[in-house]
């Protein structure tokens, strides 16, 4: 399986490509007005309104920087009704992909319940990143502001 | 924040004292280099550029036309020629001919040595432009069909391309006016007219004039 | 040689080409007389070996007569009495030849022995004799027989030397060599060999009988051979006679009868012998007589031949000392007429020389009209009108007798000239004492502006020397300030350079800053596409991932790109760091040269300030200096003119001066003229010119 990496603070992450529609540049956004503080903006993705939540504001709660390698990785989601959606997701250093096998993974064995998406770890050569679980990323209220909002914007 | 400088230091651009360089040959396939190279997207972006993406993806993405398919062009003597992409394995700079005596006559010019493989190479010139002068050939396209592969020298290619395949109209009834007797179709790309061979006429030809 | 050849008198000269055509003809002479002299002593030779052989003759006749009368049975002792004492004469006769002339001949017996002959010595051959004389009573006949044959063998020899040794057999004219042929050669042979068949005649007839058919090849020989050959042989001598030196009228007429008689009386004994040996009743001694007159015929054929040789050799002698005389007059009348000619040319120059000569003392003399007769009297036709001949010395006495002409018309007009020079003499001397006076005045004038002048000139001089010093002092400061004006113009300059060197770098640098901020721009852009490279690759590998096994060589394609992406990038930080490090260097250098430019300026102005301070006080400097110059050239001028009036007075009063010792010399001169005037008239009238006779 493929992982495409991306930096929150001084961490790696992952997410399966899979679930990745496209990584696109950081895009000017527009405001989500009323979402959560994490959420960067709204994006107009071919004509769709796309929900862009910046990663690293909801793991350390300061706003992602604008930087070159600051990119826009738009994945599928799935909400809690089955539709399904398509979820802008704000990282820095979006700049390269990682194979591996699922066997690879080990469980960093720390639970952290208010971090669900918080996945399994694995070790890069002499580096280590943590997936993240794209579908534990919103909580269901979230999913419905957000959706919604997209709704109302197309 | 530190710029990572180790390739300098101790890489092949220092000192080549790095451990690891005897492994990798050279700098760049050391993930090192890799980081080192991506501190430049670190740079701040610019809000010109944010709106301009914004711009761009707020588009509806272009799709291809189904039925488009993708050919090679490329240029023998003044005419343009395209072959589909799909009988092509590889592209390479002009290599040393080894003629074989009692064959190589003016298609047929040899066996050229293509990555370790010696394959039959081909002049198609007095085939696609009979009567043209000698051609200044300068790549060799290594061309597949079923088990048979020849290497044709041409003077220049002009790239992969799809072409719609509306827009291929067919050749002139003439045959003074056809570019060749092989090809089965014209199309025009950047003002220029190319010549759409016939695989199945090319490779037989091709086999014809190797045959004793 | 011409020096020399100019120093001899004209019949000098003439006997010395005399002289020189003489050496040829006396070297010419020479070989003839020579050439002449030899053929005649060939011939001399020649007689004396005739002399010689005709004695040699009588032996070879008188010894086998001798033996044959002592072999007869009954010598008559009347006849042998006679064959001795022929014998004794001829031998006698001969040694008084060999005698004298033996030595010439190389017959005596030194010559012989060196030519290893010496059994041919003729007082051998004496000596022999008288032994024979002497020991006949006591011989054995062919003891006696031996001697007689020794003698005649000794006789043969000495003919045969002498015929070689005295030219005989080398003689160059065909009829004396047929006559030697014959004395010297056949008649010999022939005679030897009757002598021989009448001894065996003999020899038959005493009873001692012999092959009588021995005597046929004796009776051919004689017959065929010698007959024959003597016969050609007088023949010849007489035909060739006329071709050598004319014919001898004693050859043509003694001659033809002896041979003839020879010829017939060899024939008539040959005819005998031959009949001899075919009867053989005949009587040998029947021939006896015949032989004996066979044999004294050829003597006598023998002695005439001898003598007429001895007649032609003095002929062709005679022949060449006519010759020789002929050649030695010719060559002494040639040369008689040469001297003469030599002569009468000598005297036809020199005898109209002597009265051109006394003609030329004349005039020397101031006698013209004697000089003129001379050369009437000379006769060559000058006088009378006549013109006798055109050669040189005609050509001089006409020369000679214009020239006196044009000296008396040239007399008469110094004459009158002299005349006329005496009068101006005399007005000229009268002139000069005049002007002797005036110039005395000049002269004290002259003498009292000189000293006047000298004074103002050394007074200018020392006033020149004070200004000079003055002038370079002044020279020297201007000098000084120009030097520091110089100096400092230098200076300025190199300051200006300086100021315009930091402007050129400063526009350098600033065109540097531009060009590393387009550079600049350029990494902007390769960042922007290394950057979309990046996320192109991501997408690709994301696209193949999800095209799974179809899309496996296509995420290898997408790694690769995202390789040349972070290459790109690692290329674009170098160069952007390198661009960073060079903009901070060219900040600083811009500042640094900024700094330096104010400092330069400040040093520059500073400079000008200076510069403008010198210039003021050098302008002064160099006001003064041809001021200086000028007074300096004034006083100068002024010293000048001074010593040049000087100059010009001493000039002056040297040249009064002169002019007096001028005038007192020209004076003299006048006096001289005058003095030489007189002389030339009384000079000119020694003259006697023939107008004033």
């Amino acid at each position: 399986m493929l992982l495409v990496v991306f930096q929150i603070a001084h961490d790696r992450f992952g997410l399966d490509a899979a679930q990745v529609v496209e990584v696109v540049p950081l895009v000017a956004l527009k405001q989500a007005h009323g979402a959560p503080g994490y959420t960067a903006g709204l994006f107009n993705y071919r004509g769709s309104v796309v929900p862009v939540i910046d990663l690293t504001a909801l793991i350390t709660g300061t706003p992602c920087p604008r930087l070159l390698s600051t990119r826009i990785m738009l994945v599928t989601y799935t909400d809690a009704a089955g539709a399904q959606h398509v979820l802008g997701l704000l990282a820095e250093r979006v700049l390269e992909t990682v194979t591996c096998s699922p066997q690879d993974f080990q469980s960093p064995g720390i639970a952290s319940p208010e971090a669900p998406y918080m996945g399994d770890m694995l070790v890069d050569g002499d580096q280590m990143l943590r997936r993240i679980t794209v579908q534990e990323l919103l909580p269901p209220s979230v999913q419905e502001l957000l959706f919604a909002a997209c709704g109302e914007a197309s | 924040m530190t710029l990572l400088r180790c390739y300098k230091t101790i890489g092949v651009f220092g000192d080549s004292t790095c451990s690891k360089l005897p492994g990798l040959v050279h700098c760049r396939n050391c993930p090192e280099y890799a980081r080192a190279g991506r501190q430049l997207f670190d740079r701040p972006l610019a809000q010109a550029e944010l709106e301009q993406w914004a711009e761009l993806f707020s588009r509806e993405k272009e799709v291809e036309p189904a039925d488009m398919f993708s050919v090679v062009i490329f240029r023998v003597g003044s005419e343009w020629f395209a072959l589909k992409t799909a009988f092509f394995q590889e592209v390479t700079d002009l290599r040393p001919v080894h003629t074989v005596p009692y064959r190589s006559g003016a298609v047929f010019k040899g066996i050229a040595n293509i990555n370790g493989e010696l394959l039959l190479c081909i002049d198609p010139a007095p085939v696609l432009t009979p009567g043209a002068g000698p051609a200044e050939c300068r790549r060799m396209m290594v061309t597949a069909k079923d088990n048979s592969r020849f290497v044709l020298m041409v003077e220049e290619i002009m790239g992969v391309h799809r072409i719609p395949a509306g827009a291929v109209s067919p050749a002139p009834a003439t045959v003074a006016k056809s570019p060749s007797a092989l090809t089965t179709g014209i199309f025009s790309i950047d003002t220029r007219t190319v010549g759409l061979l016939d695989e199945a006429d090319l490779f037989a030809t091709l086999s014809g004039s190797i045959s004793p | 040689m011409k020096t020399f050849l100019n120093r001899l008198s004209l019949s000098q000269r003439l006997l010395l080409s005399s002289l020189a055509f003489t050496l040829p003809i006396a070297v010419l002479l020479f070989f003839v007389v020579t050439g002449f002299q030899y053929n005649v002593s060939f011939a001399q030779k020649e007689i004396l070996g005739c002399g010689l052989i005709r004695q040699l003759g009588q032996l070879v006749e008188l010894i086998p007569q001798h033996q044959r009368l002592l072999a007869e049975p009954a010598p008559r002792q009347a006849e042998l009495q006679a064959a001795s004492k022929g014998i004794d004469e001829a031998l006698a006769i001969f040694l008084g030849d060999v005698q004298r002339s033996g030595a010439l001949l190389q017959i005596d017996a030194d010559s012989l022995k060196a030519a290893e002959m010496g059994y041919l010595d003729p007082a051998a051959l004496a000596e022999g004799w008288r032994k024979l004389k002497d020991d006949l009573k006591s011989m054995e006949p062919a003891e006696r027989t031996l001697a007689h044959t020794a003698l005649l063998d000794t006789v043969q020899g000495l003919i045969k030397r002498i015929s070689e040794v005295s030219n005989m057999v080398l003689d160059p004219n065909l009829d004396s060599y047929y006559l030697m042929d014959a004395a010297v050669s056949a008649l010999p042979a022939a005679q030897g060999r009757l002598a021989e068949v009448l001894q065996q005649l003999q020899d038959a007839g005493a009873g001692r009988e012999a092959d009588r058919s021995g005597f046929l090849p004796f009776a051919v020989i004689l017959r065929d051979i010698d007959r024959s050959r003597i016969k050609n042989i007088t023949a010849a001598a007489l035909r060739e006679d006329k071709n050598f030196y004319g014919v001898s009228p004693s050859l043509q007429e003694n001659l033809p009868p002896r041979a003839a008689q020879y010829e017939s009386t060899l024939r008539i004994f040959t005819n005998a012998l031959v009949s001899l040996t075919q009867n053989s009743a005949a009587e040998p001694s029947k021939l006896m007589p015949i032989g004996e007159s066979a044999v004294a015929a050829g003597t006598q054929l023998w002695q005439t031949s001898i003598d007429e040789l001895q007649i032609l050799l003095h002929i062709r002698i005679a022949f060449y000392r006519t010759r020789l005389l002929a050649a030695l007059g010719l060559c002494l009348l040639a040369l008689i007429m040469s001297a003469a000619c030599a002569v009468l040319i000598a005297r036809g120059i020199t005898v109209p020389l002597v009265r051109v000569m006394t003609a030329a003392g004349d005039i020397a003399a101031g006698n013209l009209a004697l000089a003129r007769e001379d050369l009437c009297a000379a006769g060559m036709g000058l006088c009378d009108g006549k013109q006798a001949s055109r050669n040189e010395i005609a050509l001089l006495f006409e020369a000679i007798t214009a020239m006196i002409a044009n000296l008396e018309s040239l007399l008469s007009q110094v004459q009158k000239s002299g005349i006329q020079v005496n009068v101006s003499t005399t007005q000229i001397a009268a002139s000069v004492r005049e002007l002797q006076a005036t110039v005395a005045e000049q002269a004290a004038s002259t003498s009292q502006v000189n000293a006047t002048s000298r004074g103002m000139s050394e007074t200018a001089g020392d006033l020149d020397q004070t200004m000079g010093m003055v002038t370079s002092i002044a020279r020297d400061a201007a000098d000084l300030a120009s030097g520091g004006m110089d100096n400092i113009a230098q200076i300025t300059d190199a300051m200006q350079g300086l100021l315009d060197a930091a402007g050129e770098i400063s526009s350098t640098l600033h065109t540097i800053n531009e060009k590393t901020q387009t550079i600049t721009r350029v990494i902007t852009t390769i960042t922007a596409i290394a950057n979309r490279t990046n996320l192109l690759s991501l997408n690709a590998a994301i696209e193949a991932e999800k095209a799974g096994e179809s899309g496996k060589g296509f995420s290898v394609v997408a790694r690769e790109i995202r390789h040349l992406a972070d290459q790109t990038a690692v290329a674009a930080l170098d160069i952007d760091e390198m661009i960073t490090a060079m903009e901070q260097s060219v900040q600083q250098g811009v500042g640094d040269v900024q700094t330096y430019i104010l400092r330069a300026q400040t040093g520059s102005e500073k400079i000008t300030l200076i510069s403008r301070d010198v210039a003021t006080i050098l302008g002064y400097t160099r006001d003064l200096g041809p001021q200086c110059d000028m007074v300096n050239s004034g006083m100068q001028t002024l010293a000048q003119s001074s010593s040049q009036i000087m100059l010009a007075m001493d000039q002056l009063s040297q040249t009064a001066g002169h002019s007096r010792d001028s005038i007192t010399e020209f004076m003299k001169v006048a006096d001289q003229l005058n003095d030489a005037v007189q002389s030339m008239q009384s000079e000119v009238a020694r003259f006697s010119l023939r107008g004033q006779e």
